[in-house]
């Protein structure tokens, strides 16, 4: 009987286990220099049209206190290989160093200095629901030797009503990130165009 | 001073029910949707609720609960009230029950927030068809979340059924409902 309930308690620790594995994001690079084998990824995500659009009575109150956190943001899942499956079943690990942006902001993040896949995407549709959909990616940037500061381009993403994706663009838009960046970090590190190119 | 307390208990309990209704006094620029569910391949025999999201334009309360019967071995879900905008079915609840006596578990399947299943976009007031579909459990791993899918079936009971059964039920303070429905049933077979 002592046996069954220790199953029972292992199983309830696995499933709480399970339910806090969250994703961890990548450190914010906004006013910090890069650290050694560290890289800053600048870039934007866009969505077109945005969740919330002019005229809209969107004053929503989040359903649980800190899910704003959640909202007009992108998450994406960037690993050092592609994954098999994108789909619920992606493993946290595969969310480890997620890049989590505002839409429509540009970001700069800090990351291993390394070839990156950006697998797949997720966004909060509201939050109330807090329902999530999936952006296709499978798309990767290849630094440099010795790059500390990379631009990877505008991900624009064009969806329809229901959230079905319906275009992917990758848009340069270096010359405005790169007045961004040196605003905030000065003209000591170089950021280098490498836009994002189709994962093979 | 506990009738006090009391009353200001229930005072809040309403206050929260009506957050997610929607009360309607004018149906003349209302639309009706309906649609059928075959329930059979997923757990519970009885549809007990269900909910339409409002996706355009963004409102604060974007849910519209839907009216389901059993309906032709399966369950029929109609709305009578949408404003113009892009809606899809949200989420289908049910429970097992045995004549009528039902078990306390309930199921939920939501139908995400992602993709065109059971959706319209209404551009004027009319009757709106959202589709018939075969609801079925997938199989899952261990300790993951169950999955089920929803594919588009013929199966079902016709439109000019379904439109026949909704227009019994049409509220009959609002004669603009039972016109509407009337005006599709000589379009439909």
């Amino acid at each position: 009987m002592c046996k069954m309930y220790k199953l029972s308690l292992l199983c309830f620790l696995l499933a709480l286990l399970q339910g806090c594995s969250a994703m961890r994001t990548m450190a914010d690079a906004k006013t910090l220099k890069p650290e050694a084998g560290k890289l800053i990824v600048v870039g934007k995500f866009e969505l077109d049209p945005p969740l919330i659009q002019p005229g809209d009575d969107a004053g929503h109150k989040p359903a649980f206190l800190g899910a704003g956190k959640y909202v007009n943001k992108a998450f994406f899942s960037a690993t050092a290989k592609p994954v098999d499956r994108i789909d619920d079943s992606m493993r946290s690990s595969q969310w480890n160093n997620t890049l989590d942006a505002t839409w429509g902001e540009t970001y700069f993040k800090e990351t291993d200095a390394r070839k990156t896949y950006l697998n797949a995407g997720v966004f909060f549709v509201d939050v109330i629901s807090l329902d999530q959909a999936w952006l296709p990616a499978g798309i990767s940037f290849t630094p440099p030797a010795n790059a500390k500061a990379i631009y990877i381009g505008t991900v624009r993403y064009t969806r329809d009503d229901f959230m079905n994706i319906t275009k992917v663009q990758v848009i340069d838009e270096y010359r405005e990130a790169k007045a961004e960046f040196e605003k905030s970090l000065g003209k000591t590190v170089r950021l280098q165009k490498v836009l994002l190119r189709k994962a093979n | 001073m506990y009738k006090k307390l009391i009353l200001l208990v229930l005072a809040v309990v309403a206050t929260g029910c009506t957050t997610y209704g929607h009360k309607i006094t004018d149906y003349s620029d209302r639309s009706i949707v309906y649609g059928w569910l075959d329930v059979d391949g997923v757990d519970g025999n009885y549809m007990y609720a269900g909910g339409i999201k409002q996706y355009t334009p963004a409102i604060k309360n974007p849910y519209y609960f839907v009216n389901t019967d059993k309906f032709k071995d399966g369950f029929i879900f109609y709305y009578y009230g949408l404003p113009k905008g892009s809606f899809k079915l949200d989420y289908v609840k049910m429970q097992s029950c045995l004549g009528f006596i039902c078990s306390n578990t309930f199921y939920t399947y939501d139908f995400g927030a992602q993709g065109s299943v059971a959706s319209v976009k209404v551009k004027k007031p009319g009757t709106y068809y959202l589709g018939s579909y075969l609801l079925a459990e997938e199989k899952t791993g261990w300790l993951e979340a169950g999955k089920f899918s929803v594919v588009p079936t013929k199966k079902g009971p016709s439109q000019k059924e379904m439109l026949e059964y909704i227009l019994k039920k049409a509220p009959s303070a609002h004669p603009i409902v039972a016109q509407r429905i009337d005006n599709s049933l000589r379009k439909v077979r």
